[in-house]
């Protein structure tokens, strides 16, 4: 074999390689959260404040309130639109409604009926780290000489199932049996909202 | 086939190996990364199960403030909790910092949070592991890979056993020579004896011959081959009285033929350095005697021979191609290098004379163990036999003494029939057997090839003593990581000096010593 022959069969494998590796990625979620806000698992016993929440809403007549400190008062906004989206941090789940507070400001009562989808991430999946240990993990399969043959696959089948699986480590989502009421334990107020409070106290995390 | 040069293929290799460790040590780090939560919500009225693996409690209190405390305490009759932390008030503000004392009856929950290892790192930890053990055999030292000439298996009791290796000492055509192991163990059935031939090592086998060699076995003696070249008759075997080694009495394992063998480990600053044991024979008896010694190499010599081809690297062509042609300089080199290791020196001493050596064992291979007996001419009375040889260069099964009666020929046994693979399987083959049989042919075998290989012995030797006579040599394929150690300095400093390089491998090789057995066995060539 000549030696540019030899280099592109290296670069072909290196190609090889480093797809393999991208694949592994392919079956992550991504975290929706504004990078850096949600808590790290290790931050997460000290963390004050509760988790990311998304709620996709349905169509429909009802408004979803949102109280302001303009005006001290809970306010009825319509959002007669399906689809439209409401993201922030996870106040408190009450039995008819999900408390959610924008990064913008803004309390807003959500009712249940119209959630169509929702997801919430309780702190920073480990799913970055699982995945780059995959990546490394399958690199590291050259030192195994013929044994690449079993190694590499190994990592990629194991690498991709846990990177996807850790991706989803901090998820959960409405609908899914029992999942939502686990949901309050990432509610800043996981007992619901103190009676009495002041809504338009509550400030964003910085 | 020769060996395959591929030095830039094996520096890339290295490379890769240098990359991938470095992989494999970051994932790790990675590992102390790969962290989840587990929280927990507990009513007040739960304090006594919450886990105290957390070390923190929140504490969601009635008007919405928080407080997280890191140390704590219940007071049960104060009904308090009491720690050091920090309080929050709804909007997350801090507002008090310190001693904390919370009474349980402005709680409406605890929250705990342990945080552990995420379960996916567990299934890529054990694929580290698997990886990291993969590596580190490959890395330890490939030169404890297995190898060494054609091995032979006999059925023992129901089992394979290895039996014998072949002409283990022939690296090249040049060096193609009549290799002879004894059979002790192996017993004819129905007249007939099969042996199985394999090549489980990543070389080239060319065998020119193999024949098994009978003669009746006298009643009470054994007949053992000889250091002369000779097969000796002999009778009255018997271990030594006591024998003693660097370390002591080492009786337990020369003193009978029953597997169990006398190693020492290699000295760690001198391959060469030898050590001595001695063994006491109270009572010889007068006349014509052998020393016999059962024995064969420990991982030393292949290792050497490896390392030798290692830092030949590319060149390992040419030092074969000048063995071949017959360069002085090669043959005094290589023979220089053998000379260096040494065998085992064997002497004796009657009571009130003086040490005289009478011959050495120098059988190659480090698979099968084979026998040797050095006649020796004794008046009678205690004698002392020292076995002088390399530290950790050879293993001792046993030594006895016997009286050697007289001089055998043996009878020539033919292969009568050839199948490939192991019995019972395996189509004949008929142009295998031809080649074993005509001498101006070889067979050429390669990794992963087996035959079996069947004889039939006379009638006139219903209780045989067998031995294995095999010719041809073999080629041992340069393997790329090996490529990667080129170093024609220290390549000629070996056939040059021996000496001082195997001062300076002593380290080096004690570093793998202990695991070179497993490595050597594991990287057996096995065809699937």
């Amino acid at each position: 074999m000549r030696n540019a022959d030899r280099g592109v069969a290296a670069q072909a494998r290196w190609a090889a390689l480093a797809a393999c590796c991208a694949g592994l990625l392919c079956g992550c979620t991504t975290n929706p959260a504004p990078k850096g806000w949600l808590p790290r698992a290790e931050q997460a016993p000290q963390d004050r404040y509760g988790g990311w929440i998304v709620l996709e809403l349905t169509g429909g007549t009802e408004g979803a309130e949102t109280s302001s400190k303009q005006t001290s008062s809970v306010q009825s906004t319509s959002m007669r639109t399906a689809g439209a989206r409401i993201a922030g941090e996870l106040i408190a789940i009450g039995s008819d409604s999900v408390l959610v507070l924008p990064r913008s400001g803004g309390l807003v009562a959500v009712p249940n009926t119209r959630i169509a989808k929702g997801e919430l991430w309780g702190y920073t999946p480990p799913s970055g780290v699982i995945a780059a240990w995959s990546v490394l993990g399958t690199l590291s399969t050259a030192s195994n000489g013929g044994y690449l043959i079993l190694t590499a696959p190994a990592w990629i089948v194991g690498g991709s199932l846990a990177s996807s699986s850790a991706s989803r480590a901090s998820r959960l989502r409405w609908g899914e049996s029992g999942e939502w009421v686990a949901a309050r334990r990432f509610a800043r107020f996981p007992a619901g909202l103190p009676e009495g409070l002041d809504r338009t106290r509550l400030t964003p995390k910085p | 086939m020769g060996p395959r040069i591929r030095l830039a293929g094996a520096r890339r290799f290295a490379c890769g190996v240098r990359w991938s460790v470095a992989g494999l040590g970051a994932a790790l780090l990675l590992a102390a990364c790969a962290r989840v939560v587990e929280r927990r919500l507990l009513q007040p009225t739960q304090l006594e199960v919450i886990d105290r693996q957390s070390e923190h409690l929140k504490v969601h209190l009635r008007n919405g403030d928080l407080c997280i405390l890191q140390h704590w305490d219940v007071s049960q009759q104060a009904r308090k909790i009491v720690g050091t932390g920090t309080r929050f008030d709804p909007a997350r503000h801090e507002i008090a910092r310190g001693q904390l004392a919370v009474p349980l009856d402005s709680v409406v929950l605890l929250e705990t949070n342990v945080v552990h290892a995420a379960p996916q790192a567990t299934v890529l930890a054990a694929l580290t592991v698997v990886t990291a053990a993969v590596a580190v055999a490959c890395l330890t030292d490939p030169k404890a890979c297995f190898g060494s000439c054609p091995t032979f298996y006999a059925t023992i009791d129901g089992q394979e056993r290895l039996v014998a290796e072949a002409f283990s000492a022939s690296v090249a055509p040049v060096l193609e020579a009549v290799d002879v192991d004894a059979l002790p163990s192996v017993r004819p059935s129905g007249g007939e004896v099969a042996l199985t031939m394999r090549n489980e090592a990543y070389e080239t086998h060319v065998v020119r011959s193999v024949r098994l060699l009978a003669m009746q076995r006298p009643p009470g003696g054994r007949i053992f081959a000889g250091t002369d070249g000779n097969f000796w008759v002999a009778t009255n075997v018997q271990p030594p009285d006591r024998c003693l080694g660097p370390s002591g009495d080492c009786s337990a394992w020369v003193c009978s033929f029953d597997g169990r063998e006398y190693c020492s480990a290699a000295d760690s600053t001198d391959l060469a350095a030898a050590e001595t044991l001695t063994l006491h024979f109270d009572a010889a008896p007068a006349g014509q005697l052998g020393v016999v010694v059962c024995s064969r190499q420990s991982l030393l010599p292949t290792y050497l021979f490896y390392q030798s081809l290692a830092w030949l690297g590319t060149h390992a062509g040419e030092w074969l191609a000048a063995l071949q042609r017959g360069d002085p300089a090669a043959r005094a080199g290589t023979a220089a290098v053998v000379h260096a290791l040494g065998g085992i020196d064997v002497a004796v001493r009657a009571e009130g004379g003086t040490a005289s050596a009478i011959g050495r064992i120098a059988e190659t291979g480090p698979l099968a163990t084979d026998t040797r007996v050095l006649p020796l001419t004794h008046s009678g009375g205690p004698l002392t036999v020292t076995l002088r040889m390399a530290k950790g260069a050879w293993r001792i099964d046993g030594v006895a003494l016997a009286r050697l009666e007289r001089i055998v020929e043996p009878v020539r046994v033919p292969v009568r029939e050839v199948r490939r693979g192991a019995p019972p399987y395996g189509q004949r083959d008929d142009d295998a057997l031809r080649r074993l049989l005509d001498p101006d042919s070889t067979l050429v075998t390669l990794p992963g090839d087996i035959y079996t290989l069947r004889f039939a012995l006379p009638q006139d030797a219903p209780d045989p003593e067998l031995f294995l006579e095999t010719k041809g040599y073999y080629l041992e394929w340069m393997r790329e990581e090996w490529l990667a150690e080129e170093d024609a300095a220290h390549a000629r400093a070996l056939l040059l000096e021996p000496q001082v390089v195997l001062r300076e491998l002593a380290p080096r090789f004690k570093r793998v010593e202990a695991s070179m057995e497993s490595l050597f066995w594991s990287s057996r060539y096995e065809k699937r």
